[in-house]
């Protein structure tokens, strides 16, 4: 087991989020987290890599207490991606290199610079590696923040919406770069996302959340047309097309059934 | 072929930090010969092979004097000034996420300021005379420094004190500033408005305009030390502002304590400025405009801007040192009123060829 979570509760000082959160993941699982707005599930992820620090609760990486971790420590076994990404205006390969923080004494050494470039590889970005921050588009700045956080070298990735500013095509690839660089590597991802087919093609388990609780973990099977609109409010159908499951919500179902192939 | 493109990857990359250490060393060259030219320069006219045995303790005695109890002093007054107020506008400007960030929109100096002003008008500390070249001279100093840097120091302890017990944002803190710079700039003005002596106030004037033949041996070597001791500390954090720059929780998520290295950073820059201003007088610009020009040159990346611009910081002002004594020499301009002079068109000739930082 990678990560355990255990009864942990966040609040702000204006109003609580997470309240009782417990779960686990193993190693190479991916999990999807998926809720409306607000729910706390990016407040999840931060709380996690102890960006928070939860009010109550007890977060094992890897058996060790994160209490008893440093924060040198935690990046070492934790990848994160933000929901929001401002890289520092350097180059690609400065950005990727800033993934070895937790390692580098005093300055990056060989083995450092191996890494780096290995994660620039991985991600199809050797050709982008002089370039600066600022002339990159959307789908290569998520690159980017995903190969700083393989650089990192962790047994977690805890990214949060990879792919909510993606045009479809980019959605796509980063979620396969993502899912790829996983498996080899045997990284255990929690991915936050809002689009549940996107979520039902990339994660082998499902935590659902509302108000700030768990309200279900499990695999595809806890996505029904019911869980989804106990949480979401919407009413949806789930069909299951050739071993794949696809979730559409029933005022467009209505266009669905009157379908013409184009 | 994938070995082909990582080994040219690299490459590159040593190509362009080998360009960055190529900056840093023409800026070190550029400082050194800015250093040589105002070593030479004066109003007694020196010529090079005189200054140079003077240095060594060889030649005239009036020429040793002029070279190692003036001329000496005020280019190592210089450089430790010059370094340090762009150091310190370097990290506050990362710290605080804004390019106007300085000793200066902080209220460092203007609370020195204050101080100076109190130690003068009000405790009567700084008695004036008038000079046989009828310059406003103050005749005790020491108070005058101590008591700028006490409100120095109250200015920095009140900012970190309100960002850690409120938790301020960085634009808090900025806003802060501006605030105590007010409060003390107020604070001087009634004080200068109720002065009895209006010789006091031409003092406390003259104390503000900031010089460079003002701090003694012993002065310079403990700005020296502050300057030399916070430069090594923030080498050693550099690879944490690169992370502060993509963000708070990026940088927690790289393991860096954001609070812990923002709140030493602003300690050591507001050190370096308080030092600087009460030994020296208000020496503006360098700090704001000394970070900005060399992000232009080089880029935003720490690890090369940090020394670049404590370089370019000696440079502006020994340039401008130089210039203020010689351009209508004997009379000295005020230094400050010169780094603005030179800074402010250099500025903003590189914000319209370049249209904005490098990267």
């Amino acid at each position: 087991m990678i990560l355990s979570v255990d009864g942990l509760s966040f609040s702000y000082p204006s109003h609580p989020v997470l309240h009782d959160v417990s779960f686990t993941i193993g190693q190479s699982d991916c999990i999807a987290v998926l809720g409306t707005n607000g729910t706390g599930k990016s407040t999840l992820l931060k709380c996690i890599n102890r960006i928070l620090k939860p009010k109550a609760g007890a977060v094992l990486i890897d058996g060790k207490s994160c209490d008893a971790l440093s924060r040198l420590d935690i990046a070492k076994n934790i990848g994160y991606v933000s929901q929001y990404q401002s890289l520092p205006k350097i180059t690609v390969f400065d950005s990727v290199l800033l993934g070895r923080k937790p390692y580098i004494k005093w300055d990056a050494g060989e083995k450092d610079l191996t890494i780096v470039n290995n994660a620039l590889k991985e991600l199809e970005l050797l050709d982008y590696a002089m370039r600066y921050t600022d002339e990159l588009s959307g789908g290569e700045l998520q690159k980017v923040v995903i190969a700083r956080a393989i650089a990192q070298e962790p047994k977690l990735f805890l990214l949060d919406e990879p792919t909510s500013s993606l045009d479809i095509k980019n959605q796509l690839d980063t979620i396969s770069v993502i899912k790829t660089v996983a498996r080899k590597r045997g990284i255990a991802v929690i991915v936050t996302m809002h689009d549940i087919n996107l979520a039902l093609r990339f994660a082998n388990r499902f935590i659902l959340m509302k108000n700030g609780r768990i309200f279900g973990v499990g695999g595809k099977e806890i996505i029904t047309a019911k869980s989804i609109e106990e949480i979401y409010g919407v009413k949806a159908t789930v069909y299951e097309i050739d071993g794949s499951m696809i979730m559409i919500p029933k005022n467009h179902e209505a266009e669905f059934s009157a379908r013409k192939e184009v | 072929m994938a070995s082909a493109a990582n080994k040219k990857t690299r490459e590159l990359y040593e190509k362009a930090a080998g360009r960055k250490r190529l900056w840093i060393l023409l800026l070190f060259l550029a400082a050194m010969g800015i250093a040589f030219i105002t070593l030479n320069a004066g109003a007694s006219h020196l010529s090079v092979t005189k200054v140079v045995a003077a240095l060594f303790g060889n030649g005239e005695t009036k020429d040793i004097m002029v070279v190692q109890n003036i001329r000496l002093p005020r280019l190592c007054a210089g450089l430790a000034a010059g370094t340090g107020l762009a150091l310190a506008g370097c990290i506050m400007q990362n710290n605080l996420r804004n390019p106007l960030a300085s000793p200066s929109t902080l209220g460092i100096s203007n609370a020195a300021a204050f101080g100076a002003n109190v130690a003068i008008i009000v405790f009567h500390s700084g008695s004036v005379v008038n000079s046989g070249l009828g310059q406003v001279v103050i005749n005790n100093p020491y108070i005058v420094t101590v008591m700028a840097l006490c409100f120095a120091l109250i200015a920095v302890a009140l900012i970190l004190g309100l960002s850690i017990i409120r938790k301020f944002s960085p634009e808090s803190v900025i806003l802060a500033g501006v605030a105590i710079s007010s409060l003390f700039a107020a604070g001087t003005m009634i004080i200068q408005y109720f002065a009895a002596d209006s010789t006091q106030v031409a003092a406390v004037i003259f104390w503000t305009f900031g010089d460079l033949g003002r701090a003694s041996w012993q002065e310079i070597a403990i700005m020296s030390a502050v300057v030399a001791v916070s430069f090594l500390y923030f080498m050693v954090r550099r690879w944490d502002y690169n992370a502060i720059d993509g963000g708070e929780d990026v940088a927690k998520s790289l393991g860096v304590h954001t609070e812990r290295v923002r709140l030493g950073g602003m300690f050591m820059a507001a050190l370096i400025a308080a030092v600087t201003v009460s030994f020296l007088g208000i020496i503006g610009f360098i700090g704001l405009v000394a970070p900005q020009i060399t992000k232009r040159l080089i880029g935003t990346d720490k690890r090369y801007l940090i020394p670049a611009s404590a370089l370019m910081g000696a440079i502006i002002l020994l340039a401008s040192d130089t210039l203020a004594r010689t351009i209508i020499s004997p009379q000295v301009l005020p230094v400050g009123a010169v780094t603005s002079f030179l800074g402010a068109p250099l500025f903003l000739y590189l914000l319209m060829r370049k249209g904005g930082v490098k990267g």
